[in-house]
């Protein structure tokens, strides 16, 4: 029967936000909601908990078990909140009082219980999540990994035996490796109690390989759902065929990443239209006189589209072998490069070469030491010992100054977090015009032929960093770093923040130009995915070793440690 | 271990202000106006023989570093030497005038928490709501209002006007200081209050949006432990600080209260030594205000180190 109920909700702030979201929950069926960011997720999820912030209302339906939530007083909420109905947020770095021990935080959710017995129940709850470890639940959350938080957060959660868990985006804040435990552990609580879940997520590959339904969103309406298997197989409404032919794949090198053009609207620009029209490559004009229906098109599946998806010419995957590395020198060479943070080894002797002209991709789950090895490349940090050579320089930070003098014409870098590597105050013609007066005066770029180089039209230049999408941003980050021609770009996580589609974009114009330009790449990232589309070459970093590394196909195909095993292991099939 | 390091490094930079306080204290007697035989003497005739005793009595001849150091070592003894205009002994003095001060001190700070920090907390809970904007205007008003004005106010009103409370002095028995204390203690704690107001709605609001307090919600936690164990334990940090400076400025006396009701406190001693020029009576003032203030912020480290496990730890430092 169904559990959650969910009709024509409706979330309004200043603007509409969430705009006539139809769900429903099972026992024991885990439901999924999957959307770029923006596109209203959280928010319908904090709906169906009555737990909207401020300022913000809904209207329309959630009912539980028949009985209606919406609008329900505050006491009635709170005695469904935690029994029946449990939220699971995003952020396990927030989500626990830093006051409050794990154990403290169970035990507060528990029914109550004498003393002895909440002990012992705090404990079987603890190893219900995974941890065996007693001793967890004295610890203060900012001694627990991110991980451990979001379990210790989950067993919070269930600790009242509720129905319905709402999970958004659990996983997003963590590891690769992590984020697969905590997803088979999600998996494996939700079959052995047969509770119903609603899980959000961004990620396509996750709500396929966990979910039973799968409801897609877009700019806070749902445009398809229907069963994972359905969805991921014969996608139903063009979004979710873009989406799909974004999403990078571990197993094959795409010869071209299509990304959705455009960027998503906001709901309430679209009420009376489909919301999708503007990016539609099958458009008609109907689409845009009447909001289309979601129609169903075979029991269980529906869609928002007026038409049938047209089938997207999809190229047989291996076509493209990787491009054969230029042979020209070595561009970097980093030897035995050794640094420490106050006894915690960052990087325990790492070596690699790049060539130039190649790419190399580094992966690695956080804190194996992938960022400290950027940042000694670029003379950011200072390493303990070992060398690093930049075409035949030696460049190693703190040994000979002055050498260092001309590198960044060399090497430049691109970060993970698009928003805050631009300077908000300068115009993005300033940023660019500044970077390339920082190179040689001969054959400089101007603004527009670098806006033109990363495929913004040349109007941008008088744009400021807040007026652009996250997507944009990055281009134009990239555009800076290309702005001195170097020889290396480093990339450190590019996409970490961006959407499949907005990654998709991004990844094809980095390989447009190491393709056009001959820029060598390191790629910094934990994501197999992404650098089996970008990288001839891959080292797998672990605790601040190099512990295989090798042709990315060969990597990736074939892999020899244990570690990179692990890793594979964690990456959901690509539907 | 952590807790040993930090509380070690917070005392030796409180003795190391101390220190600094001293010296400049100590200097203020030297550099007064026609040197430091001119002060001592005060209202004695100036002849040689005298002047010759008090330089005697003091040894003035020695080195400066000399007479600091003992001039140090009997403060640190509590003997701040003798009042050039009562001719007793500044610690008596100061003994003398203490209690009044700290009572009022103590009563005002009470009155400041119990006031200040739930109606700080329902402001922020009713966020935008007629309470919030009542009390935060309130607030406002008050912070505009000068103490002493209040304090002439309050006397007017409540005192002669209603009658209800005594004009001036500070009583002989307990409740009958209570009774006496009770109009300064308000004149003195309503700017306070309205500061601390002002913090705990802040702090709480901020807290409000965070995600542990959403999550603490959605698990459906009673509201009171809510309000308690998350909110009102998160915030009182920051209220914690500003409640220990503001007890730091009343023990270190508030002049103007305690001139208003007729108090005499150490205020009212402050202000009259400096009138009199009786420099040993300040010197032991600001060096005893410098101690009160360094100790109450060890006091905040404290607690500090016992609400904030991660201070405890040593993850962070505060
Ligand atoms: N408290 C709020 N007040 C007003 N608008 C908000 C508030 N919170 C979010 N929004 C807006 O509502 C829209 C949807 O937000 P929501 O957080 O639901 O997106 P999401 O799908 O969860 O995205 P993400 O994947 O980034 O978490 C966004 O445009 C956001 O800017
Ligand atoms: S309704 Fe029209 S515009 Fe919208 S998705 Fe379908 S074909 Fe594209
Ligand atoms: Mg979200």
């Amino acid at each position: 029967m169904t559990l959650l109920d969910v009709g024509g909700l409706t979330v309004t702030g200043r603007h509409l936000i969430v705009d006539g979201v139809d769900l429903s929950v099972s026992r024991g069926e885990t439901v999924g909601l999957v959307g770029e960011s923006g596109s209203g997720k959280s928010l319908t999820a904090r709906a169906v908990a009555g737990l909207l912030p401020k300022g913000l209302t809904a209207t329309g339906s959630v009912a539980l078990s028949g009985r209606e939530l919406l609008g329900a007083r505050e006491r009635v909420l709170r005695s469904v909140r935690g029994s029946r109905v449990a939220l699971l947020m995003q952020d396990p770095f927030a989500m626990l009082n830093p006051l409050r021990t794990a154990g403290a935080h169970i035990a507060e959710s528990l029914p109550r219980l004498p003393r002895a017995a909440r002990r012992a129940e705090v404990l079987r709850r603890l190893a219900e999540v995974g941890i065996a470890d007693p001793s967890v639940a004295t610890r203060h959350p900012f001694q627990l990994s991110g991980g451990m938080r979001q379990r210790v957060a989950l067993a919070a959660a269930l600790a009242r035996d509720p129905e319905l868990l709402i999970a958004d985006e659990p996983t997003t804040a963590l590891d690769a490796t992590t984020q697969h435990e905590i997803l088979m552990l999600l998996r494996g609580v939700q079959r052995t109690r047969g509770m119903g879940v609603l899980l959000i997520t961004h990620d396509l590959r996750v709500a396929f390989e966990l979910c039973d339904r799968v409801s897609v969103m877009y700019a806070g309406r749902i445009v398809e759902s229907g069963p994972g298997s359905g969805v991921a197989g014969a996608p139903a409404h063009p979004y979710t065929a873009g989406l799909l032919a974004a999403l990078p794949s571990v197993t094959a090198t795409l010869p071209r990443l299509e990304a959705v053009p455009g960027s998503v609207p906001h709901a309430e620009d679209v009420t009376d239209v489909c919301a999708f029209a503007a990016r539609c490559g099958q458009a008609e004009p109907d689409c845009g006189r009447a909001r289309p229906p979601l129609r169903e098109v075979s029991p269980g599946r529906r869609t928002a589209c007026l038409y049938d998806v047209r089938p997207r010419p999809r190229t047989a995957p291996p076509a493209l072998a990787p491009d054969a590395a230029p042979a020209g020198g070595t561009l970097l060479r980093v030897e035995e490069l050794r640094k420490e943070y106050g006894g915690h080894v960052a990087l325990g002797g790492v070596s690699l070469d790049v060539g130039a002209g190649e790419s190399v991709g580094v992966v690695g789950e956080s804190g194996s030491g992938k960022t400290t090895l950027a940042r000694c490349v670029l003379g950011l940090a200072t390493p303990d010992g070992g060398r690093i050579e930049l075409a035949g320089l030696d460049v190693t930070p703190g040994a000979r100054a002055a050498r260092r003098e001309g590198a960044h014409r060399l090497v430049q870098c691109v970060f993970q977090d698009p928003s805050t590597s631009l300077n908000p105050a300068l115009t993005v013609g300033a940023t660019l015009a500044e970077a390339a007066a920082q190179g040689r005066a001969e054959g400089r770029p101007s603004v527009a032929e670098l806006l033109d180089l990363v495929g913004l039209p040349a109007a941008y230049a008088d744009r400021r960093p807040r007026a652009l999408s996250g997507g944009e941003r990055q281009r134009v980050a990239i555009a800076r770093a290309l702005a001195v021609r170097p020889a290396l770009l480093i990339c450190d996580e590019p996409t970490a923040s961006l959407d499949v589609s907005v990654q998709a974009h991004v990844l094809e114009l980095l390989r447009t130009i190491r393709r056009e330009l001959g820029t060598a790449l390191l790629f910094i990232t934990h994501d197999l995915a992404v650098v089996r589309q970008i990288s001839d070459r891959t080292v797998v970093l672990f605790r601040g070793a190099v512990v295989e590394s090798g042709e990315t196909s060969r990597v990736l195909d074939a892999p020899v440690h244990d570690y990179t095993r692990r890793l594979l292991a964690s990456v959901p099939p690509t539907p | 271990m952590a807790v040993l390091t930090l509380l070690g490094r917070r005392l030796a930079a409180a003795l190391v202000l101390l220190g600094v306080l001293s010296a400049l204290t100590f200097g203020l007697l030297a550099a007064s106006p026609g040197g430091p035989e001119q002060v001592l003497l005060g209202s004695r005739p100036s002849t040689a023989e005298t002047r010759a005793a008090i330089r005697a009595e003091y040894h003035l001849d020695d080195p400066f570093p000399v007479r600091y150091a003992r001039w140090l070592g009997d403060a640190v003894r509590g003997d701040f030497g003798v009042s050039i205009y009562s001719r007793e002994p500044v610690a008596d003095v100061i003994a003398d005038r203490m209690p009044v001060t700290a009572s009022l001190a103590g009563y005002a700070l009470l009155l400041t928490i119990a006031v200040g920090v739930p109606l700080g907390l329902v402001a922020a809970m009713r966020r935008g709501g007629a309470l919030d904007q009542g009390i935060t205007l309130a607030a406002l008003v008050t912070l505009a209002v000068p103490p002493f004005a209040l304090s002439i106010l309050l006397l007017y009103g409540f005192a002669v006007a209603l009658g209800w409370f005594p004009v001036f002095g500070a009583g002989e028995t307990p409740l009958d200081r209570i009774v006496h204390l009770t109009l300064p203690a308000v004149a003195l704690a309503a700017a306070q209050t309205a500061m601390v107001v002002r913090q705990m709605r802040a702090a709480a609001l901020d807290l409000a949006g965070q995600d542990f307090l959403t999550f603490a919600r959605a698990r459906g936690l009673p509201r009171r432990r809510i309000w308690l164990g998350y909110a009102l334990r998160n915030a009182a940090l920051p209220v914690l600080t500003v409640g220990g400076l503001l007890l730091a400025a009343n023990l270190t006396g508030s002049l103007f209260v305690e001139q208003a009701f007729g108090l005499h406190g150490l205020g009212a001693l402050l202000i009259g030594a400096i009138g009199q020029k009786d420099i040993p009576v300040v010197q032991a003032l600001v060096l005893l205000g410098g101690a009160i203030v360094v100790a109450v912020n060890l006091l905040i480290d404290l607690a500090y180190l016992a609400v904030d496990p991660r201070v405890r730890h040593g993850a962070v430092t505060s």
